[in-house]
């Protein structure tokens, strides 16, 4: 908490971009693991069912 | 490391002396990396079974979707290499050194938002930019597209492994006698998925690596806050850089000027916003995503999704720079810098620190995350300038349809050459000057020509093939002339003219080239990207 509220306070646009960042980073690495695995699984089952089509 | 050291004594210490605290242990961190390796590595050969057409193993089949399309642009946009540039401009020009990162996001939102270019790119169904080139100029526009793409590309990426085996060494204490097996080997990893499951291979390890390299960097970056403390990175940046390691349009002197050829300052954020343009529009290895993607909506989707990904990659290794700047005393880079053998030790502040930093454990889930960044990047770069290579360089002289086995294998081939190329460039060249400046200026190589003519191609209905050739050859010959320059002349283009001005007088120089290139054709035979090439 600290080290948050320097953030806000010190540099502030320096310091709300770096709590961004974060957050941002956090949220989306959590997101994609899930919903990348969903699209990998999706993708090689498109090019399964195109190759034994072919 | 005792910073009251004179610079004298330290000619007699050996990288084990000046990496005294490197907390690598080889049960609990190796036992981390290893399952990471091993998973990569099932993961990565496991999918080849699913490559059947040349198509599957350059854009995987178009099949790319969204979630998958970010987390391979992410992973491929980061490698050790990033990491320590990144973090290098941290140190050298504190929170200002993440101005790049800004402006390629900004710039990245606008292009995905508004399809500018991006869109009649994969609507044509091209797998590369000089595919779509050969529509509007012919065919040998094309293939000098290919070389200049190539060229550039390679030399780019020829630092990547040596890069990375000297974060490997500094930040684990590893002797620096084993960094070329270790850098031998790491390659051949990456070959062996990459030639064998090619851009599948690449998307799957890509997704892994993504989690891995996010946890890594997450975990390290809220460590390093606890360290030093927000106060503490800023009285850093306040000390050794003043105003200008807040405000990137000040130069080192604290001043609004557009003579600061290096450096932050005006020039600086000219020539990074005119290499963000470019790099988005053109590098290959981003572009490769859209063309990869399901369709346009999905490709546009991720640039927009992706773009504040590149303030995190600048922002993050730049606070560990910073956080360097606060602990490492310069007297240790110049040693660091000796023994590994380079002119300027900035690049290794990043690194050293961490090998203080990190206890045991987390070491291993960084050694983890900087693999999975690297290995993503080498394996998505081999297999970019590789399609490059066989569509556009190989291309015209194939005659009649190669089947799909022998097309596969071919690729197979070419990117194993790109490896061996990589193994030795990697191992005997030493860039001069920031790394940062080399990547630059090798990207510039074809950025800049690439990039005019893809804007000129799509919306410029007098551009010619005259034009192209021009430019593609000024492109080439000015940052080449630069690097020579710098390497055989004592940095002659870097102190003279100043390594920001080099580029913006190549953009500038390229699109000159174009513009009278076109207009002096006779005959001109222009009307759009669907027209004949004239």
């Amino acid at each position: 908490m600290q080290t948050l509220r320097e953030m806000l306070s010190n540099h502030p646009l320096w310091g709300l971009l770096m709590i961004a960042v974060l957050i941002w980073y956090t949220f989306v690495t959590l997101y994609v693991a899930v919903r990348g695995g969903m699209d990998v699984k999706s993708m090689l089952r498109e090019l399964d069912n195109r190759n034994r089509g072919a | 490391m005792n910073p009251a050291l004179s610079p004298s004594l330290l000619h007699s210490f050996t990288l084990s002396d000046l990496l005294p605290l490197a907390a690598f242990s080889l049960p609990v961190d190796g036992s981390i990396v290893g399952v990471y390796l091993l998973l990569t590595m099932i993961a990565g050969i496991f999918v080849r079974k699913y490559v059947g057409k040349v198509e599957d193993f350059l854009v995987a089949g178009r099949e790319m979707k969204l979630y998958l399309g970010i987390a391979s642009l992410a992973a491929t946009e980061f490698g050790i290499v990033t990491a320590m540039y990144t973090a290098q401009s941290g140190y050298t020009m504190g929170f200002a050194g993440a101005l790049p990162g800004i402006g390629n996001a900004i710039v990245m939102f606008v292009i995905g938002y508004s399809g500018f270019c991006v869109k009649p790119l994969r609507d044509s169904g091209v797998m590369t930019i000089p595919e779509l080139f050969e529509r509007r100029f012919g065919k040998f526009v094309r293939w000098l597209s290919g070389v200049v793409i190539v060229l550039g590309g390679l030399l780019n990426m020829g630092v990547f492994l040596r890069v990375g085996g000297q974060f490997l060494v500094v930040c684990t204490g590893m002797d620096v006698r084993y960094l070329q097996w270790m850098m031998t080997a790491l390659l051949v990893a990456v070959c062996i998925y990459t030639i064998l499951g090619g851009m599948l291979s690449v998307l799957v390890t890509d997704y892994l690596q993504f989690v891995v390299m996010s946890a890594g960097l997450l975990v390290v970056t809220i460590l390093v806050l606890g360290d030093i403390g927000w106060n503490g990175l800023v009285a850093a940046v306040e000390t050794h850089r003043g105003a200008a390691g807040f405000n990137p349009f000040l130069n080192k002197d604290q001043h609004l000027s557009l003579m600061a050829g290096n450096g932050p300052g005006l020039p600086f954020v000219i020539s990074n916003t005119i290499t963000s343009i470019a790099a988005v529009l053109t590098w290959q290895t981003v572009i490769v995503r859209v063309m990869a993607a399901k369709d346009t909506k999905t490709g546009r989707q991720i640039y927009t999704r992706t773009s504040f990904f590149f303030i995190c990659r600048w922002m993050i290794p730049g606070l560990w720079g910073i956080a360097a700047l606060a602990t490492v005393a310069p007297a240790t880079l110049d040693a660091l810098a000796r023994q590994m053998g380079e002119n300027s030790g900035t690049l290794f502040a990043m690194p050293h620190y961490l090998s203080t930093l990190l206890p045991m454990g987390f070491m291993g889930l960084l050694i983890a995350a900087m693999l999975a960044a690297d290995m993503s990047t080498d394996s998505s770069y081999m297999l970019t300038w590789g399609s490059v290579i066989y569509n556009d360089i190989l291309g015209p002289f194939r005659r009649g349809v190669v089947n799909e086995r022998r097309g596969i294998l071919i690729n197979r081939l070419i990117v194993a050459c790109i490896g061996i190329f990589l193994l030795f460039f990697g191992l005997w060249y030493q860039p001069p000057g920031e790394l940062w400046t080399y990547l630059q200026t090798t990207g510039t190589i074809y950025l800049s020509s690439m990039g005019v003519l893809l804007i000129a191609c799509c919306y410029w209905k007098d551009a010619n093939s005259w034009g192209a050739i021009a430019a593609i050859v000024v492109g080439a010959a000015l940052p080449v002339a630069s690097l020579v320059a710098d390497r055989f002349f004592d940095n002659a283009a870097h102190n003279g003219i100043g390594e920001h001005w080099v580029n913006i007088g190549t953009y500038a120089a390229v699109v000159a080239a174009m513009v009278v290139g076109s207009l002096l054709k006779p005959n001109r035979n222009g009307g759009g990207l669907h027209a004949n090439a004239a």
